[in-house]
């Protein structure tokens, strides 16, 4: 049996608004705008991967952000001393909108398509935002990891308001994958 | 050699692969399939499981060469069917440095210009490098 060291991972220095802002974010469970927060289990001793998808990781290379996800964990850990978090992450993933939509982790999307002069602009930002649209960096995002929650969402947008010529979109990956 | 020969995307295409072929022969090696053993039974019963347990999607298809959801069967698979977790600080700089080379890795780089840089050589070699030396931890 190999051994493991156990050693520290060092928080990187020069983020700390960021781990700040990101430690705010794990107490506000439910609730919408960026960043937007997985926690999936891997079932044994609860653990979860936890994947954070945020237009904040732009300026923050790959190699750093698994780190700064632990420390944010770390500090909502002190405000949670009786439910800690941070020893039960098993794997943390730090991507980008556009890392997240190349990397099919939401598959599923709903964009207007109508011109400016079609429909209020107003009218359409607060029908996304009822559905869940995250606010990011390059704009309001409507994305989905099932197929049967993008229709219902697009069902119910279509009826709120059709003049957005609203369309539901799925990443399938390039044809030239093998 | 790609790299020193001034071909940086195609040493981070070689390397991707290296790092496809550590995560895959460590997740059979973890299921008692051995290093000349066929896969042709096995393979579709682990995707089955990676889909099921990682994707969590049962019906979800593993899309050819995801990196990332190897290394999370990995942790997965460790913890679950091995019965003893990777340390902490492990399975995290499992994830970071898979992520690095997803960052610029994909199998088809091989159809486009390769507009990577000597430093994204650097390090997507250093991810490569990590797996290398750690594989036997696996």
């Amino acid at each position: 049996m190999p051994v493991l060291p156990n050693q520290p991972v060092t928080p990187p220095a020069g983020y700390d608004p960021l781990i700040a802002t990101l430690a705010e974010e794990l107490e506000r469970e439910g609730q919408v705008g960026e960043p937007l927060i997985f926690e999936n289990p891997v079932q044994a001793q609860g653990r979860f991967f936890a994947v954070v998808v945020w237009s904040a990781w732009r300026a923050v290379p790959v190699r750093q952000r698994a780190a700064i996800i632990l420390e944010a964990y770390r500090r909502y850990d002190q405000a949670h001393p009786d439910h800690p978090k941070a020893p039960q992450l098993a794997m943390a993933t730090g991507m980008t909108w556009e890392e997240a939509d190349q990397r099919g982790l939401f598959p599923f999307s709903i964009t207007p398509n109508a011109h400016p002069d079609e429909v209020d602009s107003q009218a359409v930002r607060d029908a996304l935002r009822n559905e869940g649209a995250i606010a990011t960096a390059t704009g309001l995002k409507l994305r989905f990891a099932s197929r049967e929650a993008a229709q219902q969402a697009f069902q119910r947008l279509q009826e709120r308001l059709p003049q957005a010529h609203w369309s539901l979109n799925q990443i399938v990956g390039t044809l030239e994958e093998d | 050699m790609l790299a020193d020969g001034g071909c940086p995307g195609g040493a981070i295409y070689l390397y991707g692969y290296v790092v496809e072929m550590v995560l895959k022969a460590a997740s059979y090696r973890m299921l008692g399939v051995g290093a000349n053993d066929p896969l042709e039974a096995t393979r579709p019963i682990v995707e089955e499981w990676i889909a099921e347990y990682v994707l969590r999607n049962k019906k979800k298809k593993v899309r050819p060469h995801d990196l990332d959801a190897w290394a999370r069967w990995l942790v997965y698979s460790r913890a679950n069917l091995h019965g003893a977790a990777y340390p902490h600080p492990f399975s995290l700089d499992l994830g970071s440095n898979t992520a690095v080379v997803l960052q610029y890795w994909e199998p088809s780089m091989r159809y486009h210009q390769l507009p990577c840089s000597p430093a994204d050589e650097a390090d997507v070699r250093a991810a490569a490098q990590w797996f290398l030396n750690e594989h036997p931890n696996m």
